[in-house]
């Protein structure tokens, strides 16, 4: 016990973390050890601790030891009756023999690049390692490896290197095969020493990280799959996205936002239905709508109703689409070759809001709606119903009364050049925006007041329009582009309703707010492309290129 | 189990006193920073405690505790950033217990129990303890070790392990079992992201001649989503769950060189691994995005490649460690297609390369001590160029720096 003590103290002396190999070895004896420089030299009896050198001999008497602690904090501890020499202690190589004895070894391994033990049988390369080594008289060698590697060479060209807890015999004639320890020797380690620990621990965390990596990669894919973002207000907002079958004329995309943290639902839906079946793979019926706009023949299946739903579980705000039947429609004015198309007989647009507030409003209920729904707009565009031979296109909004009237009704002959320029039209039947220049003024009972504002300001995709109705309803509805990380996406000057019809890397946030809706909002993440599919289905002829 | 934890901190000590019992391990304090593209995290803190409680009973029986606790106040560049947020927080806590039997012949016996929780904030409004993808797992596991030889030369050490591990998401239910009912949605399942995973598991271990290492690792996991229903082209969900079959394979060699004679003397040990994955999942997808709606079978089955050479350099006369590292990484996917800008599908699979250079260095300035600085950066690079739920292309970086004691 008191050889142990003792070894500890001078192991804290010698604790630098690291020094050069220039620095000294020191020898520290306990009881009779003699030294001396060389072999020419006189044996000289060392009682104190004393600076060694290559070149240097130490032999140990009866019941002696003696301590050799390196720079680094390696260390040996002779035995009794051992003779040792340093043969070279540089920074390449520090070569020690034990010529006779025994000999136990804590080595750090930053001393030297090759750190050696010899014996007269045995050449020991030691890693960074603790071992003892014990030669008998006729000059075997026998190593026991406590923890680390020791890489050993006989004089006939074996190796092998020894790991911990094993044991190797090195005779004038060659090496054994190293063994492992017997559990019951007293050389064999405590199953739960520190280093056995740390491996273990190592290991064992090598396994669980596959299931780390997988758990990582479960939350990318939800990202990946676009359920996952943070909206424009630092909100993260879960999405969910399902595709419904209703019929076989009929697709529904369910796409659903949560808030966690305002313990908020938005939900919305989008429906498309069609004139007669559509094919399984969904991905076809693009073809469809684009067949349904100025088709040469009869289009085999087209779309005949459309309807954008957006909710915050309490109000909701729905845009419906009816399409009449296509009808063949000369558009020769787009050009004499143009000739007949064919094109929806009527397209009806509606917007139309619901929820508690809605049904206190006037006029909620009217036109065949429930009790808490009210129509706030409509856009109705005929071929040949109201005026024979021409494009009817009718505009009606909520007046002062509640009641939905005529805002514009202007028409549109697709026969005539300058009616299907751009924004051409031939006669307003109705202009109570007073938009034409043909006299008539605005009524000041029905038409709206509608203003655009960018609240991030130029170079931001943050578009607000909002409508102040002459019942004193206000409906407004604000897009935003936002990254996954909720930042608004940098556009050149400022946004307007362009600016969310392209498909580009951000989410779509939408925001409806209300008067009607009593201080509660419908904020949804979507596809940009809902909206592109909606304004495709509202744009008037005019504003086609036929080809 | 923060409370276990803090509790274990002041207690193991203590106990580390009590005879036979032995306490090693370390504590981290670091400060860093994590940048995405041109957007840079705040500088934010990160701490870890790492430490095991032994106790042997003989050389053939003992056990140790270990007991893990890491807060993490900025991103790392190894996760997985392109779908991530900027802003993340972390809380990491685990406890295990391994019990050690070991036979005549070098065979031990190693099972082990252990819970790990992990706690996010990713939004500022998120707050601890209520972070989407916060979870609880739960791990048991068995290893048979054999320590013996190859040959005369070489001693090999190989391990064979079943290991289960039961997470659960403690918040993360699909949207449509909570509110898709009264929708008509579908029913995708409830706790789609809970898993059960049976690893079993072969690592190898030589120390071969000349300074060199080399280890094999293998591993076969079957992965179970009790709750996770597979859907098809129709957009229905099937009564069969999802299951995930992950294989992988990694190589390692290292080998410490002779010391170069310069800068009082340079150590240098180079190394390389390898690694070869492969995942196979019975679950689809249905892009219902409605401009391009598409089915895709076996959407996450994908082949993975990895190489890393890396390299430490030990200066032996200030005792200094610095480590290189640089990563290649390739997985192709096998059925998933990669998208154009305006997310049309396009003929080829989706494929993700990156690659990621690492620096560490390390300086002892006490025998415990040393103080740490690492830095990563990272760029990630894909076919797809459809980025508007997930970035497939882009750069990262991260630095920190610190004390770590060693005890």
């Amino acid at each position: 016990m008191r050889g142990i003590n003792y070894f500890f103290l001078l192991t804290l002396l010698a604790a630098r973390p690291c020094l050069g190999a220039n620095a000294d070895i020191i020898m520290s004896p306990a009881g009779k050890v003699e030294a001396r420089t060389g072999p020419s030299s006189q044996w000289v009896q060392v009682e104190n601790n004393v600076r060694i050198a290559p070149g240097a001999e130490i032999r140990t008497g009866k019941d002696s030891k003696a301590g050799v602690f390196f720079p680094d904090g390696s260390r040996f501890m002779l035995g009794n009756n051992t003779i040792f020499s340093v043969d070279t202690a540089n920074k390449k190589k520090a070569g020690f023999q034990l010529k006779f004895g025994s000999l136990k070894a804590a080595v750090a391994g930053l001393f030297s690049n090759r750190f050696e033990v010899r014996t007269p049988s045995a050449v020991c390369a030691v890693r960074g390692t603790e071992f003892d080594i014990d030669v008998a008289k006729d000059g075997g060698t026998e190593m026991n490896v406590a923890e680390g590697l020791v890489e050993v060479n006989d004089s006939k060209g074996a190796m092998a290197v020894v790991s911990s807890e094993e044991r190797i015999k090195v005779g004038m004639d060659g090496m054994s095969r190293p063994e492992t320890v017997s559990l019951g020797d007293e050389r064999a380690g405590m199953a739960a020493r520190p280093m056995a620990v740390r491996q273990e621990t190592a290991r064992e965390r090598t396994r669980t990280m596959m299931e780390e990596l997988r758990n990582r990669e479960l939350k990318a894919n939800e990202a990946q799959l676009g359920k996952d973002s943070i909206d424009a207000f630092g909100k993260r907002v879960r999405i969910e996205e399902y595709l419904l079958r209703p019929s076989n004329k009929e697709f529904q995309v369910l796409f659903l936002s949560r808030r966690a943290e305002a313990d908020s639902l938005d939900w919305g839906r989008l429906t498309e239905r069609f004139n007669s079946k559509i094919p399984d793979d969904i991905s076809q019926v693009g073809k469809i709508i684009d067949g349904m706009y100025f088709s040469k023949t009869m289009p085999a299946n087209w779309l005949k109703y459309f309807e954008v739903y957006l909710t915050n579980t309490i109000d909701s705000v729905k845009e419906t689409i009816d399409f009449g039947n296509p009808v063949p429609v000369d558009f020769s004015g787009y050009g004499a070759d143009i000739g007949s198309r064919y094109y929806p007989s009527f397209v009806d647009y509606k917007q139309i809001l619901s929820g508690p507030g809605v049904a206190l409003a006037l006029g909620a209920g009217a036109g065949g709606l429930n009790a808490d729904e009210r129509m706030q707009f409509r856009q109705l565009q005929d071929y040949n119903a109201t005026t024979p031979g021409q494009f009817t296109w009718t505009q009606s909004v909520i007046n002062n009364l509640g009641n939905l009237g005529v805002l514009e009704q202007i028409t549109l002959d697709p026969t005539n050049v300058s009616d299907v320029q751009e924004y051409g039209y031939t006669n307003a039947l109705v202009d109570n925006a007073g938009l034409y220049d043909n006299g008539l003024s605005e009524d000041l009972t029905i038409s709206p007041v509608t203003t655009v504002s960018n609240p991030s300001g130029s170079g931001k995709a943050d578009y607000l329009v909002s409508t102040t109705y002459r019942d004193g309803s206000i409906l407004s509805s604000r897009k935003l582009l936002v990254s996954n990380e909720g930042e608004v996406l940098g556009i050149p000057g400022l946004a307007d309703s362009s600016s969310f019809l392209k498909e580009g890397s951000f989410n779509l946030e939408m925001v409806v707010t209300s008067n009607l809706f009593q201080g509660r909002n419908i904020d949804v993440l979507l596809a940009p492309e809902i909206l592109s599919q909606k304004k495709g289905a509202t744009d008037t002829p005019d504003t086609f290129a036929i080809k | 189990m923060k409370k276990i934890i803090i509790s274990l901190l002041f207690l193991a000590p203590v106990c580390a006193g009590a005879k036979g019992l032995e306490f090693t391990g370390k504590l981290d304090l670091f400060g860093g920073q994590y940048f995405f593209e041109k957007q840079s995290g705040a500088f934010n803190g990160y701490g870890s405690f790492d430490a095991q409680l032994a106790k042997s009973y003989s050389s053939s029986s003992g056990f140790f505790v270990s007991a893990r606790s890491i807060y993490t106040g900025f991103k790392q560049v190894n996760e997985l950033s392109g779908g991530g947020t900027l802003f993340q927080q972390s809380l990491d806590n685990s406890l295990g217990a391994k019990w050690i039997k070991r036979f005549e012949g070098g065979f031990s016996l190693k099972p082990r129990i252990g819970a790990k929780n992990q706690l996010f904030r990713e939004t500022k409004d998120e707050k601890w303890g209520c972070g989407l993808y916060d979870f609880w797992r739960y791990e048991a596991g068995l290893t048979l070790e054999r320590k013996t030889r190859l040959g005369l030369s070489t001693p090999w050490l190989y391990q064979l392990s079943w290991d289960v591990y039961s997470t659960r998401y403690t918040w993360f239910k699909s949207l449509a079992s909570q509110y898709g009912q009264e929708l008509s949605a579908p029913d995708p399942g409830s706790r789609v992201l809970d898993t059960i995973t049976n690893q079993f598991s072969y690592e190898s271990e030589l120390d071969l001649p000349g300074f060199m290492k080399a280890d094999l690792f293998a591993a076969l996991s079957l992965i179970d989503y009790p709750d996770q229903k597979v859907v098809n082209s129709a957009g229905s969900y099937l009564s069969s769950k999802r299951s995930d079959s992950y294989q992988a394979l990694n190589l390692g060699l290292s080998k410490r060189f002779n010391d170069i004679d310069a800068l009082g003397g340079v150590r240098p040990v180079l190394g390389v691994t390898a690694g070869l994955a492969n995942l196979i999942s019975n679950q689809n997808h249905l892009d219902t995005d409605p401009k391009h709606l598409k089915f895709i079978r076996s959407y996450y089955d994908y082949w993975e490649t990895r190489l890393a050479p890396n390299a430490q350099f030990t200066f032996l006369s200030s005792g200094l460690i610095t480590r290189l590292g640089y990563e290649f990484a390739a997985r192709r996917y096998v059925e998933r297609l990669a998208q154009e800008s305006d997310g049309v599908y396009a003929s080829g699979r989706l494929a993700q390369y990156s690659s990621s250079v690492s620096f560490e260095a390390v300086y002892p300035l006490a025998r415990p001590l040393d103080l740490k600085l690492q830095g990563s950066w990272a760029v990630s690079r894909s076919n797809t160029r459809y980025e508007q739920v997930y970035r497939y292309n882009y750069e990262s970086a991260m630095y920190f720096a610190g004390l770590e004691w060693r005890f």
